[in-house]
């Protein structure tokens, strides 16, 4: 796979041709391949957004990353220095570069520690830290995400799912990381806390410059928030580029069909848009036939699957800027609908049979 | 991923208490639950007694263990000796208090072998995995292969009987059951999120096990200790029985009880005084360690949610703190069409200090046939509460008040038995976390059969054929390949269809659907939405659904209840709420929103949290977070106004709603 438009200079994390697969229980079961060949790079002061459903493999590329799944094949730099197959060892001199926020605040803190211990943790771990100063630096961190200055002393069962994901947010600030993967980091929160936590990670990048790998599953909130987004489907990019483009005009079938899925709080707009996803989508999921081996994982879904889909996986066809693995946007693929993109990307397209 | 998310629990007192005080660990808190057990207690000083005058006995003790007086045989208990003597005239008071010790001592040696080998092992095997755990298993069945009585006989041929050697190698023998429990509970522990936390900050292994693994390792630990200690002690009083190991002349139990066995039938009152301290001992010590095992919390595992109670509540707390004032709201006849009227529900929780503390207060709403309410507002506004309170389900220690009735048929005033023949065939619930709902041990198809069962009875075939026609129903496409499936094998909106099948199968008039979506994908979700308006056209079900998520209220919803702190804030049709909101909550919840927001700019946001139910205000709740509150909102409590057809709103600026000022600019009709 090619990786997206190239950035300039060296980029601050390159990912090729990621692989990661789980052993499955059983003697001959082949491997589970929760990511199946992902490519891409961010620059500093980025935001990337990664977004699929469950399955997608986008938490388990923020995972990788933080060398907490098996990597099978492929490199991942970051900041010029490979991290594919770090060790244990290797992850102090990391984590100063890379840090992150959990999805779950409840889970994340250890219940037994107080606020103080846990953000003290990842500044102990950092070679050159200055423990003397990490009081003072515990407090700056606890202003910087809006929390009293007292909470150092609390244990996290005083404070609520927002506010833990605050000190969450805390700890992977406090050794000023040039990457956060945030992994679901906002999908527990209600829609107010969400909107406080974004606002406090879009703050915080903008005073810091820190680079954003932001993982969710609602494509409104992650284009809201990143610069660019990957479509993520059983491992593999589907749709890459713009934020924007892609909320406003998904033009992965894959896309279109999360685009729709989600609600929008207007009835007469959602009544539309749920028009638009019987169109878009024809099959349940409970439905749905298993994803071919070789072919297009979305095939089985798709309501515009032909035979190329079933035998042959889709190069990352150049769409307006950007990549979008489906063969109705790669001329030579031999799909009967090859080249009609415009009509695909504005909802005219002919579902096949 | 789904949000692992016990049963809500309100968060009345704890926070204040917790904000002072250091959060108990779990062992802790099972000491403390144990220490409110007498019979623990009666343990605890048998066994504080017999320590204490085991380390006293040369004080103790009235006569010289080993003083013979052969005048003095088998006495029975008298002024000069209390317990009697045994067959060379010696005090068997005073033998019984020197014999415990030594005794005492021995037996810590195998604990403090086994720990040593058994937890370092079981916690680096644990936390590595791989082959060092393949290896280390092999070892320790071998070690569980080992018949340990024979080999600490041998060992005592060997050694010359020396106690510590022996000790030692019964130490070594059982740390195979101390490995494996730590072992077991650190494999556990190690996937937690706060262990992966450490473990991306590059802390060390050593550090991260101390520091976050064994913690957790602790409280199960000192458990079994106690269940090895007993063991230990009356392996140690067998192995003198047979005269190993201690010194046949030095008292000790074990030979007390060789003693008294030799002439049990001429002189039993021998046995009756060692029988008792060795049972009471050995007793004690097996009942502190089971005690603990059962108030030790297993795993962080919901809340049980409890059928209500119904303790008798002061009016105060019956009523709620703000008494419905609606004017020029006529009580309508009772519609033919309603099918669940909620008025005035007050759900309480008990405070530490006793009060009687709402969560919920005061909340009216009514449900048509074919209906959907949707309960709308941030974590900890009371809408799960309310929702539960009308199933008769509340976590424990909640109550409620007010009235709840169901097709014209008050519920909170129904006995706990008849409650349980409503829920389910005329009230069901779908819950958030479908996997939760699910018993992983049984097969959809036994799991939904005893539901048809319990509801409809029937045959066995006419269940069988009733469970695949609701699997069908909820649009499962190979029935006959999910009922026979097990929970672990479906996805998560498989799952969630198979419990909306459950919650159809007594062939419900309502259904209260506690956020049925939140942790499912977007495609499922829509999905499931898609599902549920589908049956409840089918089966003119009245719907009463949770959420935060207002595009589900756009999807899914008739009527919006927006709740703040408690209380319902606006009702209304959803199209008004949504597209014109007359209170400033719902005008915040919906500016939250990200669909329409601009990148880089931040999103509009109510500042602030939900002030918990110890501090709501007596006037408006939201007047701390509102843009619009003036002096007049903090006076004294908001009555819910009317603020046109079928709309009513706790503002008393409900004209000035941002939105509703903007339209009234741009000459809109509202």
């Amino acid at each position: 796979m090619s990786a997206p438009k190239t950035e300039a200079a060296s980029p601050l994390l390159t990912v090729s041709d990621l692989h990661v697969q789980y052993k499955r229980p059983g003697w001959r079961t082949p491997p589970l391949k929760a990511v199946d060949g992902v490519s891409f790079t961010m620059a500093e002061h980025e935001t990337v957004g990664l977004v699929g459903e469950s399955g997608s493999g986008k938490s388990t590329i923020g995972r990788a990353l933080l060398g907490l799944a098996p990597v099978a094949g492929g490199q991942m730099i970051l900041n010029e220095h490979d991290i594919t197959h770090a060790q244990a060892g290797d992850r102090r001199h990391i984590a100063r570069d890379l840090q992150v926020i959990f999805q779950d605040p409840y889970g994340s803190l250890n219940p037994a520690r107080t606020i103080g211990k846990t953000l003290t943790e990842p500044l102990e771990a950092a070679a050159d830290a200055d423990t003397k100063n990490a009081l003072q630096e515990i407090r700056s961190l606890l202003t910087q995400v809006r929390l009293p200055e007292d909470s150092v002393n609390r244990y996290p069962n005083a404070f609520s799912g927002g506010q833990r994901q605050r000190i969450a947010i805390a700890r992977a600030m406090a050794v000023r990381p040039k990457l956060i993967v945030c992994d679901e980091a906002i999908s527990a929160l209600d829609v107010v806390t969400q909107a406080q936590v974004l606002n406090l990670l879009g703050q915080l990048q903008k005073e810091t410059g820190v680079a954003f790998l932001f993982i969710a599953h609602n494509l409104p909130v992650v284009s809201y928030f990143s610069d660019r987004v990957l479509v993520l489907y059983r491992g593999r990019i589907m749709e890459s580029g713009d934020a924007d483009a892609i909320h406003h005009q998904p033009a992965h079938p894959y896309s279109q069909a999360l685009r729709a899925a989600v609600p929008v709080p207007d009835v007469i707009e959602q009544r539309k848009l749920r028009q638009q996803r019987r169109e878009v989508v024809r099959v349940t999921t409970a439905q749905a036939k298993p994803a071919p081996e070789q072919g297009c994982p979305f095939a089985p879904r798709c309501p515009y699957a032909a035979d190329p889909c079933w035998t042959k996986r889709p190069i990352d066809a150049a769409y307006n800027g950007r990549t979008v693995a489906c063969h109705i946007f790669d001329a030579e693929s031999g799909h009967p609908q090859a080249g009609q993109t415009e009509a695909l990307v504005a909802g005219q397209l002919q579902p096949t049979a | 991923m789904s949000v692992p998310t016990a049963a809500p629990v309100p968060e009345v007192a704890p926070a204040a208490a917790a904000t002072t005080a250091a959060p108990r660990g779990s062992f802790a808190l099972a000491l403390h639950k144990a220490l409110r057990r007498p019979s623990v207690l009666l343990a605890l000083g048998w066994l504080a007694l017999v320590i204490i005058s085991s380390v006293l006995a040369g004080v103790l003790s009235p006569h010289d263990p080993l003083d013979q007086d052969l005048t003095v045989r088998f006495q029975l208990p008298n002024g000069t000796y209390w317990l009697g003597t045994d067959e060379l005239g010696r005090d068997l008071f005073s033998r019984i208090l020197h014999g415990g010790g030594a005794l005492l001592i021995a037996a810590l040696i195998p604990l403090l072998v086994s720990f040593l080998l058994g937890v370092p092992s079981g916690l680096f095997v644990g936390y590595v995995g791989g082959k060092a755990d393949r290896i280390a298993d092999f070892i320790v069945n071998v070690l569980f292969s080992i018949p340990a009585l024979v080999i600490v006989l041998a060992v005592a041929v060997i050694s010359d009987a020396n106690l510590l050697i022996m000790t030692a190698v019964l130490g070594v023998v059982v740390s195979g059951g101390i490995f494996r429990l730590v072992r077991a509970t650190t494999q556990a522990s190690r996937d937690l999120l706060y262990v992966d936390a450490a473990r991306v900050s590059g802390v060390s292994r050593m550090t991260i096990l101390f520091r976050h693994i064994l913690p957790n390792v602790l409280g199960p630990l000192i458990v079994q200790g106690f269940l090895l200690y007993s063991g230990a002690f009356l392996f140690l009083t067998s192995l003198s029985f047979l005269g190993v190991g201690f010194d046949p002349e030095t008292p000790s139990w074990g030979r007390m009880v060789f003693d008294a066995s030799a002439r049990l039938s001429q002189r039993p009152w021998l046995m009756v005084p060692i029988g008792f301290v060795l049972i009471a001992t050995v007793a004690s010590l097996n009942h502190l360690g089971n005690s603990l095992l059962t108030t030790l919390p297993t795993s962080s595992r919901a809340r049980l949610l409890t059928p209500l109670k119904r303790p008798h509540l002061p009016s105060s707390a019956a009523r709620g703190t703000t008494p419905e004032m609606v004017p020029g709201r006529a009580k309508e006849p009772t519609h033919a069409d309603i099918a669940l009227v909620v008025e005035d529900l007050v759900v309480s929780f008990q405070t530490p200090s006793g009060a009687w503390q709402p969560v919920v207060d005061g909340v009216s709403f009514e449900v048509q046939r074919g209906q959907t309410v949707c309960l709308v507002g941030e974590s900890g506004c009371g809408k799960t509460m309310t929702a539960l309170a009308t199933m008769g389900l509340l976590p424990e220690g909640g109550t409620a008040a007010g009235s709840v009735r169901l097709n014209g048929r008050e519920l909170l005033t129904l006995s706990e038995k008849e409650m349980a023949q409503v829920r389910g065939s005329q009230i069901a619930l779908i819950s958030q976390e479908p996997m939760v709902a699910l018993d992983p041990c049984f097969s959809v198809r036994s799991q939904l059969g005893e539901v048809v069962k319990l509801r409809r009875g029937g045959s066995r075939s006419e269940v069988r054929e009733r469970v695949l026609e609701l699997l069908r129903l909820v649009g499962i496409p190979n029935v006959q390949a999910v009922a026979k499936s097990y929970p672990h094998q479906l996805s998560g909106g498989m799952a969630q269809r198979v419990c909306i099948a459950a919650a159809l199968a007594g062939d419900p008039s309502v259904i209260v659907a506690d956020e049925p979506t939140t942790a499912l994908d977007p495609t499922i979700q829509a999905e499931i939405l898609d599902l549920l308006r589908s049956l409840q056209e089918t089966l003119g079900l009245a719907v009463v659904l949770v959420t935060h998520d207002l595009g589900v209220v756009a999807d899914i919803g008739d009527i919006a209840a927006v709740m703040y702190a408690g209380q319902v804030v606006e009702l209304a049709p959803v199209e008004q709420v949504l597209s014109a909101p007359r209170h400033p909550y719902s005008q915040g919840l919906l500016d939250a929103m990200p669909e329409d927001a601009q990148r880089g700019e931040p999103l509009p946001t109510i500042a602030g949290v939900v002030p918990l139910p110890k501090d709501w205000p007596t006037h408006c709740r939201f007047a701390a977070r509102c843009p619009l509150a003036i002096d007049a909102c903090r006076t004294g409590p908001i009555p819910l106004l009317v603020v046109g057809e079928n709309r009513i709103s706790r503002c008393i600026r409900s004209d000035e709603s941002p939105k509703i000022a903007e339209l009234v600019d741009s000459g809109a009709e509202l």
